[in-house]
């Protein structure tokens, strides 16, 4: 006489089904978190090399501030704009006629008109 | 009908037997097989999906292959003036390396490199890019400019470190106080060295007491008297008399401090703090100071300076001897070293040692941020020391020692810390240390103040702004002895004198002597003037008014001891100085000229 076969109960297999839909849910979830996490993380690098370099310039805009600024290189300048003008006075300012010429140039729009 | 037909009862599972259920047996197994495999498959796939996603470096792989050591360090602190204005910071450079390995023709690309990076050594260039290893740094510190010219050229063996470099915005300006760093940024100079581990850590900026300004004024006024002179070097300070703060200090000569390592050693040498010089005539304020506070502020005490002193085998001289009994304010405006040394004799040598010692003249000065040579003493202190100390023979001291010294002595009469360190938040709690009585420090300002009116500095004189202060010029020892046309000739000086704020040294070293200055390298000739440029400059930075009725708030000033003087009229050097040099009169000059100072023991 054959033994009657043990039945698997059906609640088992929606358990298993269950499980296994609930395990790939699952497992999708923590891919996308990740990913989504991967790419948070990947948005604050570039912000705060953005911030590092934007820094970094800063730095560097100070640092020729501070340069421009010299009191050594502005007593220079200074004593070149007194020299220029200084020859500006002995030579009749040649400068003024180059401005003038140009300006006559610029009055031949009148021609034009 | 009864219903017992016969209804065969449904069996839950058909079993089929025989050989045909053996074999639906196997397929069942075989499936179960292929689905465990698929199972493991999958659950492969997910563990590896799983890795690759959240687990996942997502860095770039690296292809460098520099050493640990030379990452990026962090940013060390910048350096500010009081200001705020930016004297020292760290950018970002690029520095060039390469892994030899991976180039292929090391004489082609030193050929190619060499005038990008302004190496004149090609073959240096070609046995560095030849070399076994796989790093050689090839230039630190390169512009963007060259940076974009070697990524052009393309060799793979070449690339870029990020670092961070030391740049000094002012350049030689501030090269002896600010100092400098090597080229992996530690500190070896200056205040670079001295606050190394506050700079290299957790400090955003180091806020300086230096104000640019003056800094810049002290450089001018310091460099156009050595010029004038031709002098080899220099110092200049000014301080905050109240405070103790640095306001300007400057060497000369100096040097960049991006080159400070290849800087030749007397451009590098720090007369301020690594130089001790016998300071001359400028030590008798302290000698004057001392005298005062032991003999109960007597300036009416005589001394007859008609003839040198003698000691054992050695004389004290005069400059210009006066010939007759002087005052102590006489002594001290006609600066001379007879009456000087008398008066130390007067108080005897340990109180003399004991003032010195007070003002922080006999020992190094040893702070946060600063640090001084120690001072030359005699070994022996026998009585010859005590009186050529009193005329600042014998005891040799850095500027920094003398600036101490002399805030010291005209600040109110409590001693006085020099800081370079800005005091913005200074305890204000501060235990005091008297070094003068009341009397005493209420006299030493108006004394300096006769000392430019009627005496030796009368070229510091600006009109409005009641300079005071004491000329000094010291022979500098050479071989065989003291070298009367090797000179240091300084003055130091302070103002306003009825209430001193701001203190000023300049002192010159080696000056050669001029026609226009009538053969003379003194203080009086070479320092003075110069401290009377600070002064003007000053003024105008600082928006100092000048006092209103100047003649009157002098006469205020130097009233106690007009009784006690000769010569009661004071020199107009302002005006002298105003009609030009052709009317300038020589003035009376009384520094000292020893012929046999008494070496040190």
């Amino acid at each position: 006489m054959t033994q009657p076969q043990k039945k698997t109960p059906r609640s088992l297999i929606a358990l298993c089904a269950l499980s296994f839909i609930s395990c790939v849910t699952l497992i999708g979830l923590v891919l996308w978190t990740g990913q989504k996490v991967a790419h948070v993380e990947a948005d604050i690098r570039v912000k705060n090399q953005n911030l590092n370099y934007e820094q970094e310039r800063l730095r560097v805009l100070k640092a020729e501030w501070s340069h421009l600024n010299s009191p050594e290189r502005l007593d220079k300048l200074m004593q070149k704009k007194r020299e220029w003008e200084g020859e500006n006075k002995e030579s009749d300012n040649p400068y003024a006629q180059h401005l003038q010429g140009t300006t006559n140039v610029k009055g031949g729009t009148h021609d034009e008109r | 009908m009864t219903s017992d037909s016969f209804t065969p009862r449904r069996p839950s599972r058909l079993a089929i037997e025989g050989q045909k259920g053996a074999a639906r047996k196997d397929t069942r197994s075989r499936l179960r097989i292929v689905m465990y495999g698929a199972l493991a498959v999958y659950a492969i796939m997910g563990v590896r999906l799983y890795d690759v996603t959240v687990r996942a470096d997502l860095k770039e792989p690296t292809v460098e292959r520099h050493p640990k050591s030379t990452a990026a360090p962090l940013a060390r602190a910048d350096i500010t003036d009081r200001n705020g204005i930016l004297l020292a910071t760290s950018l970002p450079v690029s520095s060039l390396y390469a892994d030899p390995s991976l180039i292929s023709n090391p004489a082609q690309a030193a050929k190619d490199l060499a005038p990008i990076i302004g190496e004149k050594d090609i073959s240096s260039l070609e046995k560095s890019l030849s070399k076994d290893g796989r790093f050689v740094w090839i230039k630190r510190g390169i512009t963007p400019a060259q940076h974009k010219q070697i990524n052009a050229l393309g060799y793979p063996g070449l690339a870029f470190q990020r670092e961070t470099q030391r740049f000094y915005p002012h350049g030689h300006l501030f090269a002896h106080m600010i100092g400098a760093t090597n080229i992996d940024g530690k500190g070896i100079a200056g205040l670079e060295y001295q606050m190394e581990h506050q700079l290299s850590k957790g400090l955003d900026s180091l806020q300086t007491s230096l104000d640019i300004r003056l800094q810049y004024s002290a450089y001018k006024a310091l460099s156009r008297a050595i010029d004038k002179f031709s002098a080899i070097g220099g110092a200049a300070i000014i301080a905050d008399v109240k405070t103790g703060e640095i306001l300007a200090a400057v060497s000369a000569p100096d040097f960049k401090p991006r080159d400070f390592g290849n800087a030749p050693s007397n451009k590098a040498f720090n007369r301020l703090t690594q130089g001790v010089y016998e300071m001359g005539s400028t030590f008798k304020i302290f000698s004057t100071a001392a005298y005062l506070r032991e003999r109960g502020h007597k300036v009416s005490d005589t001394f007859d300076t008609s003839k040198p002193l003698r000691i054992g085998r050695f004389s004290i001289h005069d400059y210009h001897p006066e010939n007759r009994v002087m005052s102590v304010a006489d002594i001290f405006l006609h600066s001379s070293n007879i009456g000087t040394a008398l008066m130390a004799r007067e108080i005897g040598g340990e109180k003399l040692r004991q003032a010195f010692s007070e003002l922080g003249l006999m020992d190094s000065i040893n702070t946060e941020a600063i640090k001084t040579a120690s001072p030359l003493l005699p070994s022996v202190w026998r009585e010859a020391n005590t009186l050529t100390s009193s005329y600042g023979h014998g005891i040799a001291v850095s500027p920094l020692h003398l600036m101490q010294a002399f805030i010291s002595t005209i600040g109110g009469g409590s001693i006085k810390e020099l800081t370079i360190l800005h005091k913005v938040n200074a305890p204000k709690d501060e235990v005091e240390t008297r070094f003068l009585d009341d009397t005493t420090a209420d006299m030493m300002p108006r004394l300096l103040r006769l000392g430019v009116t009627h005496g030796t500095g009368q070229f510091a004189d600006l009109e409005g702004y009641q300079i005071g202060g004491k000329t000094g010029t010291a022979e500098k020892i050479g071989r065989g002895g003291y070298n009367e046309d090797s000179l240091i000739s300084s003055f130091i000086g302070a103002f306003p004198m009825h209430d001193p704020k701001y203190a000023i040294l300049v002192m010159v070293d080696e000056p050669k002597p001029r026609k226009d200055t009538y053969g003379y390298a003194t203080g009086g000739w070479v320092a003075a003037p110069a401290v009377r440029e600070i002064v003007a400059d000053m003024a105008g930075i600082l928006s100092i008014p000048p006092v209103a009725d100047a003649k009157a708030a002098d006469e205020e000033l130097i009233k106690p001891f007009i009784p006690y003087i000769k010569d009661k009229e004071p020199k107009n050097t302002a005006a002298i100085l105003r009609r030009g040099k052709e009317d300038i009169t020589l003035p009376r000059f009384i520094d000292f000229k020893e012929e046999d100072i008494p070496q040190n023991d």
